[in-house]
């Protein structure tokens, strides 16, 4: 599990990949970023993501998402690249979501937007 | 206590909006059809044997309860549909059977039975209708009295919309589950609440990863990204580049091209998507597509978008080597087409010659004058 800096611009993503790598590296990895502290997240941050998304997949583990801020949440929809991730409300969710499926952590979303409608 | 049910599967039955031709009783969920979804359920409800009517296509009706015995199925032409139904009742009443569910295969219910049977038994009711609240369900869900064959001609003879005499109500609980599947938004919802885990339905498959259901032979490429809750039906394949994100159901056989993006979509057997398409919110059925934010259906005529694919593997292999034969010549032909490319402009040489040779001002327009940009000239 690793936390997001404040920061997800040029250099931030830079020095947050750099941190990342070794965990990438490893053998199947199972990997949950933390979002809760990005206040900034700009084309290079998204592009970590997707950067690291692929290097995880590469090595038939999986990335996902958690707690992501407000500033987070509406940039990786605009980007329209929130579909490609797993994402959970809090960290522990999704680190125990690797060892089996959690259909209320999800489901939540699923329950509101069906009272909604 | 023992219990039989009789299902009336019709073949004119249909979801309002769900594209294509289907009959409800064959909307296939999660790898099984709704009728064998809602015999599975009577199973487990601890039915000794279930009676299905139909006037639906053999082969179409007993997919998935083929090697059952306790399933016994009943083919009739849609005239004598109703006729037989109330002659399978009057054959079913046998020692030690106190009650016959009958219902019709529109619907989806997961009931606790024994305790229908008991309000039945308790109240001495000759037939029990199933109520939501205070309205009479619209899925028309029965208990009668196996000895109450007047009782079951009269609901037949109705075709299971009116009862002889109204017994006590018997009111579904909360813990009990319908989905009355009167449109495209319901159906996708009983599969939705399926993937997670809100009714007893199973997806037909492993979960090769939590919330990731793949059914057997189904080919997902590496380089394909399936993000939880997703299912693949059994011999799908999903092309590298494509992702399939949450809510998104590929049923048996559906292939879905390099590039594209399925998101909490229904993609019904034999339905092929096309390359970097973008599909979401939808429910897909060959070259059928039913937007469910815009309530509309639309038929694309293109295979590149969506194509209904061969039901028959070596129809299928046919086809595929057919649009490889034909794709390989069109290339060499595109490429012979293909304009030379045009030798990159040089710099404009009468510019130069405009600005050198100062008798060229002559040749514009009178009362035109040529000024320096800058200098005191």
């Amino acid at each position: 599990m690793k936390r997001m800096p404040e920061r997800m611009n040029n250099s931030g993503a830079k020095n947050f990949l750099a941190d990342v790598q070794p965990l990438l590296n490893a053998d199947r990895p199972q990997v949950v970023f933390d979002l809760s502290q990005v206040q900034q997240l700009d084309v290079a941050g998204v592009e970590v993501l997707l950067h690291c998304m692929r290097q995880v997949m590469r090595r038939d583990g999986d990335l996902k998402l958690a707690a992501l801020s407000d500033q987070a949440a509406i940039v990786l929809e605009m980007t329209r690249t929130e579909r490609l991730f797993e994402i959970y409300k809090t960290s522990t969710d999704a680190v125990r979501s690797f060892s089996s499926f959690l259909p209320n952590t999800l489901r939540r979303s699923y329950v509101e937007s069906r009272i909604a409608a | 206590m023992a219990m039989k049910a009789l299902i009336i599967a019709e073949h004119a039955a249909r979801i309002p909006g769900f594209p294509g031709e289907t009959p409800t009783a064959c909307v296939e969920i999660l790898g099984a059809s709704l009728l064998a979804r809602i015999v599975a359920h009577l199973d487990r409800s601890g039915f000794q044997e279930t009676v299905i009517v139909t006037d639906i296509d053999a082969k179409q009706a007993q997919r998935g309860l083929k090697d059952r015995t306790d399933v016994c199925f009943v083919h009739t032409d849609t005239a004598h549909l109703w006729r037989t139904s109330e002659r399978a009742f009057e054959e079913m009443e046998s020692a030690g059977i106190r009650g016959v569910a009958v219902l019709r295969a529109d619907c989806y219910a997961e009931i606790d039975w024994q305790a229908v049977l008991a309000h039945h038994m308790h109240y001495g009711n000759r037939v029990t209708r199933i109520w939501c609240g205070d309205e009479p369900c619209a899925c028309d869900i029965f208990m009668v009295s196996a000895a109450r064959r007047n009782e079951a001609a009269t609901l037949m003879r109705n075709s299971l919309h009116e009862e002889r005499t109204a017994g006590v109500r018997y009111r579904v609980s909360e813990g009990e589950y319908i989905n009355e599947l009167r449109d495209c938004h319901m159906l996708q919802e009983l599969a939705k609440d399926a993937l997670y885990r809100l009714n007893q339905i199973e997806p037909i498959g492993r979960e090769a990863r939590p919330g990731i259901w793949i059914g057997e032979g189904a080919r997902v490429e590496k380089e394909a990204r399936l993000v939880a809750p997703v299912f693949v039906g059994a011999r799908a394949r999903v092309h590298g580049g494509a992702v399939v994100t949450r809510d998104s159901i590929l049923e048996h056989h559906v292939s879905v091209d390099c590039g594209s993006v399925i998101e909490d979509a229904w993609v019904q057997p034999f339905t092929g998507i096309g390359a970097g398409l973008d599909v979401t919110h939808a429910v897909l059925n060959g070259d059928k597509l039913f937007h469910l934010k815009r309530n509309v259906e639309v038929t694309t005529f293109d295979a590149k978008l969506l194509r209904q694919r061969k039901q028959s593997a070596a129809a299928r292999t046919a086809q595929a080597a057919a649009a490889l034969f034909s794709y390989i010549p069109a290339q060499i032909m595109h490429s012979k087409r293909r304009p030379a490319v045009a030798e990159a402009p040089c710099r404009p040489a009468v510019t130069v010659e405009v600005e050198r040779q100062p008798e060229n001002v002559a040749k514009l327009a009178p009362g035109l004058a040529v000024v320096r940009r800058y200098g005191n000239e």
